[in-house]
């Protein structure tokens, strides 16, 4: 087994007095590929950044525990957490012109991120900030341009060039390629694919694009209405042993090129955020449901790496 | 540059118009008051003004007989040219004259309480907004809201009252004592101080809440956006993140107001003045409207008119010159 | 949204005690005496036949005080609803339409924005004949610019809203899509606009008055406070002839502050007030643990 990189234990986070997430669970383990996807609304990036502590007002954690690299998040001060962020674990936002200060060039962004960890010499922090551009193939003189002067491309690039400054176990990818046209986000994907593979960092990738992942990630985590109803590796996915809502997310994928197949939609809405049931919140719209299914439905595990939260695939195991 | 130059024509362009609107209004008020102010002004001075200044005010009260468009060039030309008549209340001095004092008493009390309120008020707003749910946040603007919601004159008078007479601190009328005379002597500049405290004092103090409200809100609503979160989880320490993410960004907005503020200082001193007998723009507004002074009214109506329209420009000069996205 | 308001502690402050003002201004006058009437020695200090004392004229201000509100809130009510009318109608005609009518109306607005107001309030206050109706006008012509631009603002970006093409293809007129699709999204801007339209209102109408810009045969908290400095009030060292006026004008110019403040704080959760402990700068996300 590889060692975790982040563990999440039934994570719960509200915004305000609504809850969003009502115990959510999820495992990082060294160089993998994780991909999170869910619905706009279900809770994605609350799940990670509420994790990591990155979100900011309304926001509160409200239950669980969270550990990264050995480390609990939720003991650490807000100098702690300064520490922890972006050494170990690093974050490309989803829309890097909103993230990115208007005011200021980009190579100010770099060097201030090089300032605040410790790079002192000039010169270092020059070199850095070149060899950063050429990781993203980016030219140095984007150093020297605004981030409204830049396309939505290479602002996302920029974005990834950030992350990855000081080298960090954990990098989170939170929607990169949302607000891009579909050639953009074909070389973003090739792009951190292949930076993955060659640093070997572990990454979490957030999508509401399942089809993005099936190529792309090691493992997927399926999160509905605020849990984590599955985690799979990406073949198994689909299969008879996976979670009713992934397979009819699967199932409502546009048919590609060829294929023998019309995309049928789920039945039925998603639960508003902030709406709860003790119990399984899919079961109004599964066409399996059962009594049972007003229990909790804790996540079992089918394998070491397949984890479902339905009792009807799971079975009783614990 | 190249958005810059179109933006700045474009801008140019509208306060040309903003001119000529402010012109023409002042040209069209006077022939809609009721009473016949030209027979009073002609039958007041005919023989004692020069033909130019006489001719002026003709065709700037419609005495003459000649059609009105006429009128309205000889106007806009007499303007052009600086004559603007002579006033009543202040005979025989020229309008223009009458305002130069005035222009730079009421520059000197509302440019330093504008600009002390500005600073002042914004450095707290941004305070309490850095420093979110702390004393000054919760007690702040309440309490500020309360002193402004005093009318204004009534905080001025409570001051003359106590700090004026009962207490003696400081003079209560006038912009300088009977003992010195106006130039560049230490002892006319102490007294000058010493009369500006007051009126400058109550004006900062009840245009205070409004600045610290106004920059704490657009402080609390750039700390909340993207981009502030994103400095603050790459590990920028608050200092930084302070002045080059938050009050660079928060800036922008606040000095449009600032600059509207400043236009409007040449009107907005009109009570203050009045109340401390400050020789200002506004003090010579009230003794023309109750001299029925028209020449001068017009006149001061120009100048306000067009300091505004200054200001306003300047402001949208300075925008567009500080923010990099209006390069391209 | 009322509700929301009233569970805001400032927003409820605010509109009790503005109902407060309301309620002496019109049920007050048939509590006191004539205010008009020389009830005793002028400039006598408050006492228990006078509670707030009599003015230079030998009038009881406590009287003049209560009368006084009706006037002065009465106007600065129906300014305020007034100048956020006309100018929701012009902004909302500019933003809807677009186009050559925006160009127009644009250029109206932003012109009367830079005209400076109070010169030209002080001209038109002299001019016309004193009264109600003259204070009204001038008041309003000078502040309902403002307005316009705030609303037409706000009506150009919900207009580009797919709720709003949806209304228009379904065939609603322009008329209807204002007031059933776009306004009631616009409730708690005009809320806040009719407040500070209103506080604007009183404000410059005592200032006017104070300046005898006014009607001075009428009972305003204005002309209360010019007799007062007519009457030489600080000379003497009458402050009851002063302050009472001026403590009513605060309070509700606070009030409605203070219900500005709620509303604020109701229609954008991250101002309310007291969301904070005071740290400084961003902070992590806090963990609270529920019981």
């Amino acid at each position: 087994m590889n060692d975790v990189v982040l563990h999440i234990q039934d994570l719960r986070v509200a915004y305000g007095s609504t809850a969003v997430l009502h115990g959510a669970s999820l495992r990082v383990s060294a160089g993998e590929v994780l991909g999170l996807v869910g619905e706009s609304g279900s809770g994605k990036s609350t799940l990670v950044q509420g994790a990591l502590r990155m979100l900011g007002r309304p926001a509160v954690i409200t239950g669980g525990d969270v550990i990264l690299d050995g480390q609990s998040l939720f003991d650490l001060d807000a100098a702690g957490l300064r520490r922890m962020w972006w050494n170990t674990v690093s974050l490309v936002p989803q829309n890097a012109l909103n993230a990115l200060n208007p005011m200021l060039t980009i190579g100010a962004h770099v060097d201030d991120t090089l300032l605040a960890h410790g790079i002192t010499d000039a010169a270092d922090r020059r070199r850095r900030a070149i060899d950063a551009m050429a990781l993203v193939d980016l030219l140095p003189d984007t150093l020297t341009a605004h981030p409204h002067m830049l396309s939505g491309g290479m602002r996302q690039r920029v974005a990834i060039a950030l992350a990855l400054l000081l080298e960090p176990r954990l990098v989170v990818f939170d929607e990169p390629t949302t607000a891009l046209d579909v050639v953009v986000e074909r070389d973003i994907l090739d792009r951190i694919r292949a930076l993955q593979a060659e640093r070997g960092f572990a990454a979490v990738f957030i999508t509401h694009d399942i089809s993005l992942l099936l190529t792309f990630a090691d493992r997927i985590a399926v999160l509905y209405a605020g849990r984590v109803v599955e985690v799979a590796p990406a073949r198994a996915l689909g299969g008879p042993s996976s979670h009713p809502y992934t397979v009819g997310l699967l199932g409502a994928l546009p048919p590609k090129l060829g294929e023998d197949r019309t995309a049928v939609p789920i039945a039925g809405v998603a639960p508003r955020a902030g709406q709860t049931t003790p119990g399984c919140a899919f079961a109004p719209r599964c066409t399996h449901a059962s009594p049972k299914c007003e229990e909790p439905q804790a996540l079992r595990a089918l394998t070491d790496h397949h984890h479902v939260a339905c009792h009807r695939v799971a079975g009783e195991r614990p | 540059m190249t958005g810059l130059l179109p933006t700045l024509l474009r801008r140019l362009g509208f306060y040309a118009l903003a001119t000529w609107a402010a012109l023409t209004l002042n040209f069209v008020v006077p022939r809609l008051m009721p009473g016949d102010p030209a027979q009073a002004i002609f039958a007041r001075f005919q023989g004692s003004l020069d033909p130019a200044a006489l001719d002026a005010m003709r065709t700037a009260f419609g005495v003459s007989d000649t059609p009105i468009w006429s009128q309205y060039f000889q106007y806009l030309l007499h303007t052009a040219q600086g004559e603007l008549g002579t006033s009543l209340v202040y005979f025989p001095a020229p309008v223009t004259e009458v305002i130069g004092t005035g222009l730079l008493w009421t520059v000197f009390l509302a440019g330093v309480s504008v600009v002390l309120a500005f600073v002042v008020g914004s450095a707290l707003g941004a305070w309490a907004a850095w420093r979110r749910g702390g004393w000054l946040d919760r007690i702040g603007p309440p309490l500020l809201a309360l002193i402004g919601a005093f009318p204004y004159f009534w905080l001025a008078m409570v001051a003359v009252w106590a700090l004026g007479f009962q207490l003696g601190w400081f003079p209560v009328r006038h912009a300088y004592g009977v003992d010195v005379s106006p130039g560049w002597s230490l002892a006319f500049l102490v007294s000058m101080t010493q009369h500006a405290v007051l009126p400058a004092g109550t004006m900062v103090l009840a245009s205070l809440g409004g600045w610290l409200l106004t920059m704490r809100n657009t402080m609390v609503g750039v700390l909340d956006t993207d981009a502030v979160r994103y400095a603050h989880i790459r590990g920028l320490p608050p200092h930084r993140i302070l002045w080059h993410y938050a009050v660079r960004n928060a800036m922008l907005p606040s000095l449009t107001s600032f600059g509207m503020a400043i236009g409007f200082v040449l009107s907005g001193a009109l009570l203050t003045e009045i109340v401390f007998g400050y020789p200002g723009q506004g003090y010579l507004l009230l003794q023309a409207v109750r001299g029925q002074d028209y020449p001068l009214l017009q006149g001061l109506f120009l100048t306000i008119s067009l300091a505004v329209l200054a200001a306003n420009f300047g402001v949208d000069v300075l925008t567009l010159a500080l923010d990099p996205r209006t390069r391209r | 949204m009322m509700r929301a308001l009233w569970e805001n502690p400032q927003a409820r402050a605010g509109l009790v005690v503005f109902g407060a003002m309301l309620a002496v201004a019109l049920v007050g006058p048939f509590l006191v005496g004539d205010p008009d009437a020389f009830v005793a020695r002028p400039l006598s200090p408050p006492s228990m036949d006078h509670l707030l004392g009599t003015t230079g004229q030998g009038q009881d201000v406590l009287a003049q005080t209560v009368v006084g509100a009706r006037t002065t809130l009465g106007l600065g009510v129906l300014v305020g609803l007034l100048v956020v009318a006309i100018g929701s109608v012009v902004g909302g005609l500019a933003g809807y339409f677009g186009g050559k009518v925006d160009e127009l109306l644009s250029l109206l607005i932003n012109v009367s924005l830079v005209l400076p107001g109070l010169p030209l309030m002080v001209v038109l206050a002299a001019y016309l004949p004193a009264g109600p109706g003259s204070m009204a006008a001038v008041l309003v012509v000078t502040g309902w610019a403002w307005n316009a631009r705030v609303v037409r603002s706000q009506v150009l970006s919900l207009r580009k809203r797919d709720f709003v093409d949806a209304a228009i293809v379904a065939g609603e007129s322009p008329l209807r899509v204002l007031v059933v699709e776009i306004l009631p999204n616009m409730a708690s801007l005009l809320g806040g606009a009719v407040i500070g339209a209103t506080t604007y209102a009183i404000g410059a109408q005592v200032g006017l008055e104070f300046l005898g810009l006014g009607d001075l045969s009428a009972i305003t908290w204005g002309t209360n406070l010019y007799w007062a400095t007519n009457d030489s009030a600080l000379l003497t060292g009458s402050w009851w002839t002063f302050v009472p006026t001026g403590a009513a004008i605060a309070l509700t110019g606070f009030a409605l502050a203070l219900l500005n403040f709620g509303l604020d704080g109701v229609t954008n959760p991250a101002l309310a007030a007291g969301a904070g402990t005071g740290a400084p700068g961003p902070q992590p996300t806090p963990v609270r643990r529920s019981p």
